[in-house]
């Protein structure tokens, strides 16, 4: 029955500023990149129809604004997240060594109901820049994706749309594994005090 | 189920008079009455200071015969001081002061029906001015009349379907018409006509089929909307014309009149019943059935000033009624008692600031009250996301939950306290009878108002959920707050324990503390004062909560806090420390207070954001920025900490993410709470984030260095995660990472280095010295290890680590050697390995440039073979080849190696310029010495001797080598070498010929340039001219350029600039004239390079 729901996957894009998130969203969306660096604000969208294994999804990826004084989103914002990005620049020690309180934070804010198995997809940016400036060894960026859960980890560029696509696509697929397995639970978010375990079990057995 | 109106009757006919009254209109303090016999009666009300005040109603005058027949309907236009008149079929101006005709309209015969309206407009200009407009409906037309000068003028006329039956303006020059069959908005300058559809939803009965006797009503509401009534329908549009929202309101017979009056909707009823009403819910809130009321005046609307009608009138034929309005905090008061918060809300809302101080923070308290009912009805999201929206002070939110969730500020614990003696009182109370009591109190003059009350509540009921059974008494309405004494027995002590309750969330929210005994201040236990900015907060006595409906609370409680806290970090971070920051002067104490510089911009704009986040009674201006910063601090901790506990109780994998960010958590809390559950690896987590990281890494020893894995949490078991951890570490917390990094080290080595060599920010953040120092004492091996690191991967060049490297290899050479004992965790080397350092420290002793040869050669021991070579390799860094050789030649007997030696020492030494070679041959020399001339006790050794001249005999001074060379040698013996020798001499002979001839030819082909260049030559004539200065070259010296241009010298610069070239150092000049010199170059034209 769900299946033949239309299904929007809510993605939500995350990391410090400047290691490319919009960009990531405008290249795999609109297979556009622009040298010029502007700040996002508060947050914005781009939807994107894909087929992942013969079904048409929508992703509404979410881009957000790493700079912390422009960062207004309440709770609300978060909820019902599918899956969640984590982007750094693998030249840009920092934003590597950031992205584990990325992870920590949107698991407060959105507090989903299994946080052990929320989906993440790790990106490295900017490989473009070449090896010399490169500063985040892919080793260790692996340990990390090891470490927190076997993250899938990507290197990508935005700039030369290296292996954007390819990320998307399991960002997509994880996400509408979640969103199987939120319906199959529910919510919690029902305001009222619903037996919602002993409904999903039946919904369950139905099919 | 609120009193918003008192009816107070002013005026009631006697019964002789048999006059009846017709019409009224009320200005100022003035309410003039038209009677049916066309006398008007003008009398002078007092307005009261309290609703309770009596009213003077005076009759200034009676003005028999005003009209001839009876009014229909008054108008006024005060700017004007005019007042306008319609009886009789003629509509007629008024003085207002003498109450005699001015004018009577002459082509308003046959009217029915006026409407006036007054208000700034814009000329084409954009001049603003005060106009006064009339609208007179005769049969279908439609009347328009200007007030200039002291006299209406006629402007148009507009012709409609039917026959208005009401009129209201809407905005400017906009007048909306209740035509017999639907509404029309007419534009009065454009005269264009547009019809408002309707859609009667109302009872299901389309207009058309059931079109009444009834009129079409309309009214403004506020500025700019209008609600339009037909029969049961109603519909809400814009000033312009548009049908705004879809809400109909619930009437339950249709209206006769209705009216505005701010901020309520006022309509007339059949059987002679006002009734009151919410124009933002809908909701009925008064019903008033007033004998014979059959005339409704509401306040004409005013432009400038929309709640200047704050009262209106309603009349019956012999008897007049002042409603008079209560005071909105009263009303406010009752709503709230009662639960009706929706209502308070949006009452409050619909008031201007102006005339509720408080509006905002009363609307945020009824806003708490109405998500603390949701709570108790078990909406927790709903009641969740409330707080959350308007930033309910959390101390309050969270009291509403076990201690297991809300620590020691429960409401469980503090109604444990002194709930048994709380709960018997107002038990014994009825509510129903109180409430009757009260209102009965009020109006002396409501009858059956009683009925009309229970019939609304009725109406209302089914929207009320129906409370929950788990301690719900405590938001059934008390209609305490009636300003009425008898209510004053009616507050239980309960509602003196929420205040005391309320006063002490706020107290703890300061000092973090719970009290468990609330004392209620006197203050707080009276009524409130009627419009009093204190709302009784309702008694919370706690919902039980338990199994999956606790759950699901604690999970809303979640959304909450994560909201809260996410507003809270803008303004402070838990490394904040009010203590340091002093009292800073206002106006330069943002930025350093709230100073992180990374939110330093956002905190200075919002820090009015900071005021809205503190408990209301606290952000008074006297607070010091330094007690707000404090007191946001202790918000912060209690949020975070209770967010650790909903998560211990609804979703613990949220622990982690929790305690590793920037949080406020209460250590003890963290730390009780955490071990309790035995999540030690968050704890860690926790420790590490408040950078406690001894406590840490005491918790990780303890469970890692262990025999067998703590079944609390195996995963911490061994090195790995003390590892983990210290490699987090940067240098500041040096004397951590080697105290605690020992038992790893001692554990696990291999493992322990990955602290100091792996190649992260923060290993190489470790001051390399002080490292190589502790682990050399903590095994020589590891320290070899690192030195080995330092110089091999990070190419350290210092020379104490290179020095330190062979120190260490020897001692761990030498360890071996001399068999000492084990002392404790030290590990004995193999011989292979012990032949592998003698391997690396050898080739390190040779490839190395960094290290002191005169110091090391003092730790190597002379006669022990092990170290022949290495001490070979340093003698030869030393330069100290004959010592180096006689290692090899005595020592060892290998003259291979020294062969090899000599060999390497030729190759490195610098590639000789000079022919004659002198320094590298002595190497040789001194082997072929060593070789043939031995010190005493070392026999010759001629054979090698030979070998070596055959081979490098070029290489040594052949005089020299004669005299070494013993007479017993024989010449054949020596062939080789001559023959080597020679053959050298030959070949270097030849080669300086050759060279000499390739000297000479090269000196030929530059002279031959130097010939072809003189050939050149340019003829300057009388009248050439210099193509730069455009002057006669004439006599003057000139440069000539390769393409043939002839300039001044002194032009030849600028000439050069213009065409890109440099001028050559060292110019030759061309002093005679006919003849310049080639001094340009260009890069390309160059001639090849000859040695």
């Amino acid at each position: 029955m769900s299946s033949r729901k239309k299904v929007l996957l809510k993605v939500i894009i995350l990391g410090d500023s400047g290691v490319g998130k919009t960009s990531l969203m405008n290249q795999y969306v609109n297979k556009k990149f622009s040298a010029s660096y502007k700040a996002t604000i508060g947050a914005d969208f781009l939807t994107k129809e894909v087929l992942v294994d013969d079904r048409l999804v929508t992703m509404q990826i979410w881009d957000t604004a790493g700079q912390e004084r422009f960062q207004s989103l309440g709770v609300a914002f978060y909820r019902g997240a599918d899956c969640c990005v984590l982007v750094y620049d693998v030249n840009n020690q920092k934003s590597f060594e950031t992205l584990d309180s990325w992870r920590d934070e949107f698991l407060i804010q959105a507090s989903p109901r299994d946080a052990d198995s929320f989906p993440f997809v790790v990106i490295g940016n900017k490989i473009d820049v070449g090896d010399n400036k490169r500063l985040v060894p892919q080793k260790r960026a692996m340990a990390f994706c090891q470490s927190k859960g076997n993250l899938p980890y990507f290197e990508t560029s935005a700039k030369e749309a290296i292996n954007v696509e390819q990320a998307f696509e399991v960002i997509a697929r994880h996400a509408l594994a979640q969103e199987e397995a939120e319906e199959y639970t529910g919510d919690f978010g029902s305001s009222t005090i619903v037996d919602i375990g002993a409904d999903s079990g039946d919904d369950g057995c139905a099919c | 189920m609120l009193t918003a109106f008192h009816a107070r009757s002013i005026r009631e006919l006697s019964s002789k008079d048999r006059s009846r009254q017709e019409c009224i209109l009320a200005y100022g303090d003035k309410l003039l009455v038209g009677l049916n016999n066309g006398t008007l009666r003008i009398y002078r009300v007092s307005n009261p200071a309290t609703p309770t005040d009596p009213i003077d109603i005076e009759c200034l005058r009676e003005v028999e015969g005003f009209t001839k027949r009876p009014i229909t309907q008054m108008g006024c236009i005060k700017e004007s001081s005019i007042i306008v008149v319609l009886a009789d079929g003629y509509v007629s101006t008024y003085d207002m002061g003498s109450y005699e005709k001015v004018e009577m309209l002459a082509k308003t015969r046959g009217a029915t029906l006026f409407a006036l309206t007054s208000g700034v407009e814009r000329d084409i200009a954009g001049v603003p001015s005060v106009v006064s407009r009339l609208a007179v409906v005769v049969k279908r037309k439609l009347l328009l009349y200007l007030w200039k000068d002291s006299e209406f003028l006629d402007s148009n006329e507009i012709t409609l379907a039917s026959q208005p039956r009401s009129l209201t303006w809407a905005a400017e020059g906009k007048l909306c018409a209740g035509l017999s069959g639907s509404f029309a908005m007419i534009d009065v300058n454009t005269e264009v006509v547009e019809d408002i559809p309707m859609t009667s939803s109302g009872g299901g009965a389309t207009g058309y089929l059931t079109w009444s006797s009834r009129s079409p009503l309309a009214t403004r509401l506020g500025d700019d909307e209008l609600l339009l009534v037909r029969d049961s329908a109603s519909l809400y549009i814009s000033a312009r014309g548009d049908p705004l929202q879809s809400k109909q309101i619930n009437w339950n017979s249709a209206p006769d009149q209705l009216g505005y009056s701010y901020p309520f909707i006022v309509s007339l009823h059949p059987h002679h019943t006002v009734q009151i009403r919410n124009p933002e819910t809908q909701t009925l809130l008064q019903t008033i059935t007033l004998p014979g009321a059959n005339m409704l005046h509401t306040p004409q609307h005013n432009h400038a000033l929309s709640h200047a009608g704050k009262q209106f009138y309603l009349a019956s034929p012999t008897q007049i009624w002042r409603m008079i309005l209560v005071d909105y905090g009263t009303q406010v008061n009752e709503l709230t008692v009662k639960g009706e918060y929706d209502e308070a809300i949006s009452l409050l809302e619909q008031l201007e600031q102006a005339l509720f101080e408080e509006k905002e923070e009363r609307i945020k308290e009824i806003q708490m009250l109405k998500a603390e009912k949701l709570f108790s009805q078990g909406k927790f999201r709903d009641s969740m996301d409330l707080f959350a929206k308007v930033a309910a002070p959390p101390a309050r939110v969270i009291r509403l939950y076990p201690p297991a969730v809300a620590g020691n500020i429960s409401n469980e614990l503090i109604a444990k306290a002194g709930v048994e003696e709380i709960e018997e009182e107002p038990s014994q109370e009825d509510p129903k009878a109180h409430e009757e009591n009260g209102s009965a109190d009020i109006d002396a003059t409501e009858n059956g108002d009683d009925d009309d009350k229970s019939q609304a509540a009725e109406i209302k009921a089914p929207s009320t959920p129906p409370p929950k059974e788990n301690g719900n008494r405590a938001h059934t309405p008390d209609s305490t707050s009636t300003p009425s004494k008898s209510s004053y027995f009616g507050i239980p002590a309960r509602l003196k324990l929420g205040a005391g309750d309320d006063a002490s969330s706020i107290k703890s929210g300061k000092s973090g503390r719970g009290e468990s005994e609330p004392v209620a201040p006197p203050s707080a236990a009276p009524t409130p004062p009627p419009g009093g900015s204190i709302a009784p907060p309702p008694p919370t006595v706690p919902l039980k909560l338990e199994g999956k409906a606790l759950k699901f609370a604690v999970q809303g409680l979640v959304s909450y806090l994560v909201e809260m806290r996410r507003k809270l970090l803008k303004f402070v971070k838990p490394d904040m420390d009010p203590d340091a920051l002093g009292e800073p002067v206002m106006g330069q104490e943002k930025v350093p207070t709230f100073g992180d510089p990374s939110t330093r911009g956002a905190s200075s704009v919002d820090f009015s954001e900071v005021a809205a986040l503190l408990p209301p009674s606290r952000h008074g201006a006297d607070l010091t920025i330094r007690e707000q910063l404090e007191s946001l601090l202790e918000m912060a901790k209690l949020i975070d900490t209770t967010l650790l506990r909903s998560y211990m109780f609804t979703n613990s994998s949220l622990v982690g993410p929790l305690v590793r960010v920037e949080n406020f958590c209460d250590p003890e809390v963290v730390h009780e709470k955490l071990v309790e559950t035995g999540k030690f690896k968050e704890l860690v987590d926790y420790l590490a984030n408040k950078k406690l990281h001894d406590k840490a890494l005491i918790l990780l020893k303890n469970f890692g260095d262990r025999d067998e894995p703590d079944e609390r949490e195996p995963d911490l078991h061994g090195p790995q995660a003390t590892v983990t951890y210290l490699e987090k570490l940067y240098d500041d917390q040096l004397p951590l990472i080697f105290e605690y990094s020992s038992w790893v080290l001692q554990k696990d080595p291999k493992l322990g280095m990955h602290v100091f060599i792996e190649d992260t920010p923060q290993a190489e953040s470790l001051p390399r010295d002080k490292v190589l120092d502790f682990l050399r004492t903590t095994d020589v091996e590891l320290g070899v290890q690192y030195a080995e690191h330092l110089i091999k991967e990070l190419h350290d060049d210092s020379p104490d680590y290179h020095n330190w490297l062979i120190e260490g290899y020897l001692m761990l050479m030498k360890e071996e050697k001399e068999d000492i004992v084990d002392d404790g965790w030290k590990w004995k080397l193999s011989s292979a390995e012990r032949e592998q350092y003698a391997e690396k420290v050898l080739k390190f002793a040779e490839d190395s440039q960094q290290y002191w040869p005169e110091k090391i050669i003092r730790w190597i021991p002379k006669d022990d073979p092990t170290f022949y070579e290495i001490r070979a390799a340093i003698l030869s860094r030393l330069g100290e080849h004959r010592d180096a050789l006689e290692i090899f030649v005595f020592k060892m007997q290998d003259f291979g190696k020294a062969e090899a030696y000599c060999n390497r020492v030729h190759a490195l030494s610098p590639p000789a310029s000079d022919p004659a070679e002198t320094t590298t041959e002595t190497v040789y020399s001194i082997l072929l010495t060593l070789f043939l001339t031995p010190p005493p006790g070392y026999e010759p050794q001629i054979q090698p001797a030979l070998d070596l001249l055959s081979r490098h005999g070029a290489r040594v001074d052949p005089l020299e080598t004669l005299k070494l060379i013993p007479e017993s040698i024989k010449v054949s013996d020596l062939e080789h070498y001559f023959e080597n020798r020679i053959r050298h001499s030959n070949s270097r002979v030849n080669m300086n010929r050759v060279m000499a001839q390739l000297y000479k030819s090269e000196a030929f082909r530059w002279e031959e340039l130097n010939f072809e260049a003189k050939k050149k030559a340019v003829i300057i004539g009388e009248e050439r001219v210099c193509p730069v200065c455009h002057k006669r070259l004439g006599k003057s010296v000139i440069s000539v350029f390769p393409d043939g241009q002839v300039v001044h010298y002194g032009c030849a610069n600028r000439m050069a600039g213009a065409k890109g070239m440099e001028v050559k150092e060292e110019p030759v000049l061309g002093l005679r004239r006919g003849f310049g010199t080639d001094r340009w170059g260009s890069p390309s034209s160059s001639p090849p390079g000859w040695r």
